[in-house]
């Protein structure tokens, strides 16, 4: 046996430098001589290096630095680096953890939007706190101006003739026709199963659906299991998530309104798999287009609680389950009214 | 970085480079504030002369950019730092993530660099060097230092600093005034089991690494990099995983070629391409091919799969 290797041949030959002759030498020797196996092996495990092997065969070395974090569950990184970022979340138990904990925590923010308000009366009711308990000079609060608060009028709200016009004749003829997108949203019926309309995938949401946020809320049964979104405009892909371990997801970006998207997930714990399944189709849904949004938004605010209103404007944007839940508020107060249940009936056959 | 690359075998100027970077990674850990960091200077040292030694081999400086190389010791040092101490206190790591995260996404707060660290303050303060005196938690009103409402308490300190104050102190400040520190991970006892554990898995890997066709294993091996961009080749003998022999069969080599290429290693794609006779994509293709089914079948063994007969791909 040869004499024991020193701790500089050891580190040499960690970084590759050794001269060619000593490389099978010293290699061989680790294999042999149980104390300096053990004190190589206790280096490199004080080191963190049985974490930097997996890692590197992972392909994915590096921990994610803070700002890599906060821009990843933004949504924010270029392409390249957040498929970087991806491929070592997916072998990376403590970055996963930071991130997991972050998008949570972005979430509540999100929830507590926007920031830009939250400061005023935040950091005036600390600083008045602080200066009443400690008796000490402080920087003077920033003014608050709260918002006017809105005053209920009496008036009688606006007129608009088109919409008493719409009404009318959408009761007149007793149906509203679905409009083209309507069909590309449903799954196509599976004849040998006996035709008839097909429903959509009713664990996936949104799917066979209208939606009118811009921001629309994805969910799916996750169970347990690391999941990626993503949304397709056509061949082009819209948006994609990132690994998520939650069933659920709202894109960080607006997606274009007025677009007809198919969505699905891919699970990625163990095999592959994809929802939904194939040979099902992808899940559907239309982005209520901004014309139809903004009427709604107006309708809400000018003829407030006139539900039968509401449920033509969305028939007319295509929207069935919000039309046939504004119709059947209509008809709860007026159940005689033969016309709307005939029209509700229409909708409800699309 | 304006360093020149490719010149190896220097053994004199490596011995100087890494004579230079310990003395670097010893002023930032003599400059860290955090009492942990001090108690764990040793483990972190070793942690960043290994992540760095791998390059000093590649790296000869110009006389004019030794700056550059400094700079870039500290900042491996800071970012093994920040590695360890996201290892040691996994919970106050979340704390400051978030506490970034609010500073970055407020019109009204503002987190950015001076010579002492990142400085944490108002929007108006962006820019000031000092930082101010940290408050005492004691002397902040408890209503104001909630857990629950971290945007207050970031208000009540900025109020009462009435400055810009250090990004860790902040963070030491809440963590304090939230017990986030008690959090800590398990101790030793626990580190052997986790370490029998990685090296568990480890052999796993490799005999899974064993099942990847030729090709893939080639491509694999000899372009194995660490964080550094070193190789981590050598780690699978000296962590004990398997010996220089199987790792040269494995990587397609004889030991006697594996000895000629070790101080090559990692090869590039095109090296290797030239080793195997294919195109550089084709290695590419090879190794992400590789490593697909190296994830996929560690996962499946993390589910419980592991009794299933692994197929060749």
């Amino acid at each position: 046996m040869i004499e024991h290797i020193t701790t500089d041949e050891l580190l040499r030959f960690r970084r590759a430098d050794l001269p060619p002759e000593r490389v099978a030498v010293v290699a061989r020797h680790l294999g042999e001589c149980a104390a300096c196996a053990a004190a190589a092996r206790g280096a490199a495990v004080r080191a963190g290096e049985p974490e930097s092997l997996r890692l590197a065969l992972s392909g994915s070395p590096q921990h994610l630095q803070p700002e890599t974090l906060g821009a990843y569950v933004d949504g924010t990184l270029a392409t390249a680096v957040r498929a970087e970022a991806a491929d070592h979340l997916c072998v990376c138990a403590m970055c996963r953890a930071e991130a997991d904990d972050l998008a949570g925590y972005r979430r509540r923010i999100e929830a507590r939007k926007p920031l830009a308000r939250w400061w005023v009366p935040a950091i005036a009711a600390a600083v008045a706190v602080a200066a009443f308990v400690l008796r000490s000079p402080a920087p003077p609060p920033v003014p608050h101006h709260p918002r006017p608060r809105s005053v209920s009028s009496t008036a009688a709200p606006p007129v608009r003739a088109e919409w008493d016009a719409l009404v009318a004749n959408a009761l007149d003829s007793g149906r509203i026709a679905p409009p083209a997108f309507f069909h590309d949203i449903r799954p196509v019926p599976d004849e040998q199963r006996g035709g008839g309309a097909a429903a959509p995938h009713a664990a996936l949401r949104p799917s066979g659906v209208v939606v009118e946020s811009d921001r629309p809320r994805f969910t799916w049964p996750a169970n347990g299991k690391l999941a990626v979104v993503s949304i397709f405009d056509g061949a082009e892909r819209a948006a994609q998530s990132e690994p998520l371990t939650a069933g659920e997801w709202v894109p960080p970006h607006a997606l274009t309104r007025g677009r007809t998207y198919q969505w699905q997930v891919e699970l990625r714990n163990g095999a592959r798999s994809i929802l939904p399944a194939p040979p099902d189709q992808p899940a559907a849904f239309h982005l209520m287009d901004e014309a139809s949004f903004r009427e709604l938004e107006a309708a809400r605010s000018e003829r407030p609680g006139d539900h039968l209103l509401f449920g033509v404007l969305y028939a007319r944007a295509g929207a069935r389950r919000q039309a046939a839940t504004e119709l059947a508020e209509y008809l709860r107060a007026r159940p005689g009214d033969e016309r709307a249940r005939r029209l509700a009936g229409s909708i409800d056959r699309w | 970085m304006r360093y020149c690359y490719g010149m190896k075998g220097d053994q004199e100027a490596l011995e100087v480079l890494a004579v230079r970077a310990g003395a670097v990674i010893d002023r930032v850990l003599a400059s860290a504030r955090r009492e942990t960091v001090r108690n764990h200077a040793a483990d972190i040292r070793s942690t960043v002369l290994l992540r760095l030694l791998p390059h000093l081999q590649r790296i000869v400086p110009a006389a004019s950019a030794i700056e550059d190389f400094d700079a870039f010791v500290a900042v491996a040092t800071q970012n093994a730092i920040n590695d360890h101490l996201r290892q040691l206190f996994p919970e106050r790591a979340k704390l400051k993530n978030r506490v970034r995260y609010l500073l970055a996404h407020s019109p009204a707060l503002a987190l950015w660099h001076s010579q002492g660290g990142l400085l944490a303050g108002l929007r108006e303060w962006e820019g000031s060097t000092r930082a101010s005196a940290l408050p005492v938690a004691g002397d902040l009103p408890a209503e104001a230092l909630r857990r629950d409402d971290d945007r207050t308490a970031m208000a009540a300190v900025f109020a009462r600093a009435g400055g810009p104050i250090l990004l860790d102190d902040l963070v030491d400040l809440l963590a304090a005034a939230w017990h986030v520190e008690a959090e800590r991970p398990p101790e030793r006892g626990a580190d052997v089991e986790t370490t029998f554990g990685q090296h568990d898995e480890l052999r796993t890997l490799w005999r899974e690494v064993g099942l990847l066709s030729p090709p893939q294993r080639t491509a694999l091996l000899l372009n194995l990099r660490d964080a550094a961009g070193g190789t981590a080749l050598p780690l699978v003998i000296i962590l004990g995983i398997a010996g220089f022999d199987d790792v040269a069969a494995a990587a397609g080599l004889t030991p006697e070629r594996l000895t000629e290429i070790w101080s090559e290693l990692p090869l590039d794609d095109n090296a290797i391409a030239a080793l195997l006779g294919v195109t550089r994509q084709q290695v590419i293709n090879f190794r992400s091919g590789g490593r697909r089914r190296l994830m996929r079948r560690m996962e499946a063994r993390a589910r419980g799969g592991h009794n299933q007969r692994p197929a060749r791909s």
